[in-house]
């Protein structure tokens, strides 16, 4: 990222919380600079990786945006599960079938905490792809778990424009590894620029901006 | 063709659907009020039903079978229930989603995906609700009548004709 990098790190003051009768709610630092830069655009495209809830669809498209939601959490485990010794490699049939759009389609990517979960041989082919589909000035926000922890599967929505929902998940996933932030910055090296934001609850927001 | 509904087709796993008008009990209203409109029968394609083809018309729909083409229903709603399934691209008023679905949907008012739901396509309504548990995998367009009205007027806008007499010349050298 050479010298354009700008690399920030904010300590959030809140931790997640319990909200009265509904999941766990956390501020969101990352979410909530995502959301200007996304709506800044009309009609902004977005691609939310996880699965598809109300909450998220309201909060975007009350904001005028259009979404698109595309849970590969699923679908790895869903590959995960069915491969075998004569199927193909994972990345070949991870591929086949996700994230089919054009170049530049998207203004914002959620990608939440997925590449968490996925193997090495996903993540920077994902990455790049990612980074492919993302309009230039397009926003990325990832999250990242420092430590693994008694990391339990969470499901993230945005419940308004600075604050996450944490939803149980059901899909048996598991933290694959913990990424330094030089990893990150490998990882993410088609960016111009990016923040981090780091939470009591140990979860680093990765702003990215191609 | 859809407007008669079987004996046989009738689905005791929907007693909701039933259209039977309120009467006895039921049917008691504050003096004076208007009567209220008696709800539609629906169309339906039962569970052993599998159909192809292109489906238009202006009454209410119940999809428990197997539907493959076009479906086109005006200003009438759509239902695909818990065993449905559907690969067509729809048009209604309103698209209540309880079994499977591969096509695009367009609903001129409420567009909803339930529990046991699962959509792959482009959704565009003017109201969407998506209950926890549900599967999706598509774009998510929410287009308000008046917000369809002023796309409708800005792309006119662009189609703007210029008389022949108001156009620019060519330049002769």
């Amino acid at each position: 990222m050479g010298s354009l990098l700008r690399s920030l790190t904010t300590r959030l003051q809140a931790p997640a919380e319990e909200a009265a009768g509904g999941p766990p709610r956390r501020a969101s630092l990352g979410l909530e600079q995502f959301f200007p830069a996304v709506t800044e655009v009309e009609h902004a495209a977005v691609l939310d990786l996880g699965c598809v809830w109300q909450a998220t669809v309201s909060v975007f498209t009350g904001a005028g945006c259009k979404l698109y939601t595309e849970d590969l959490f699923a679908a790895f485990h869903q590959l995960r599960t069915n491969g075998g010794p004569e199927t193909p490699p994972l990345g070949e049939r991870f591929f086949a079938g996700a994230l089919v759009y054009p170049e530049g389609t998207f203004r914002g990517i959620l990608a939440w905490d997925l590449f968490d979960y996925l193997p090495e041989e996903l993540t920077q082919p994902l990455a790049t792809r990612l980074c492919g589909l993302l309009e230039p000035g397009g926003v990325f926000l990832g999250l990242f778990h420092n430590r693994p922890e008694n990391v339990r599967f969470l499901r993230y929505r945005a419940f308004d424009r600075r604050t996450l929902e944490l939803v149980p998940g059901s899909l048996p996933l598991r933290v694959e590894r913990v990424y330094p932030n030089r990893a990150l910055l490998n990882l993410f090296a088609g960016f111009r620029a990016s923040r981090t934001f780091v939470g009591r609850d140990n979860l680093r927001e990765l702003l990215l901006v191609k | 063709m859809w407007g008669t509904k079987k004996p046989e087709e009738t689905n005791p796993s929907q007693p909701a659907r039933e259209t039977t008008p309120l009467s006895g009990a039921h049917d008691l209203r504050p003096l004076g009020a208007a009567p209220a409109a008696p709800p539609r029968a629906a169309a339906r394609i039962g569970r052993t039903l599998s159909v192809k083809g292109e489906l238009a018309g202006n009454e209410e729909l119940l999809v428990d079978g197997e539907f493959e083409g076009t479906i086109d229903l005006g200003e009438s709603s759509l239902t695909v229930g818990p065993q449905g399934r559907v690969q067509a691209d729809v048009r209604a008023r309103e698209i209540i989603i309880e079994g499977t679905v591969r096509g695009n949907l367009r609903a001129a008012d409420r567009l909803q995906i339930s529990k046991s739901g699962n959509v792959v396509g482009d959704l565009v309504a003017a109201r969407i609700v998506i209950e926890d548990g549900a599967y999706f995998k598509g774009s998510i367009d929410i287009q308000k009548p008046e917000e369809k009205a002023r796309r409708v007027e800005s792309a006119g806008e662009g189609l703007r004709i210029t008389p022949v007499a108001a156009a620019p010349k060519d330049k002769v050298q």
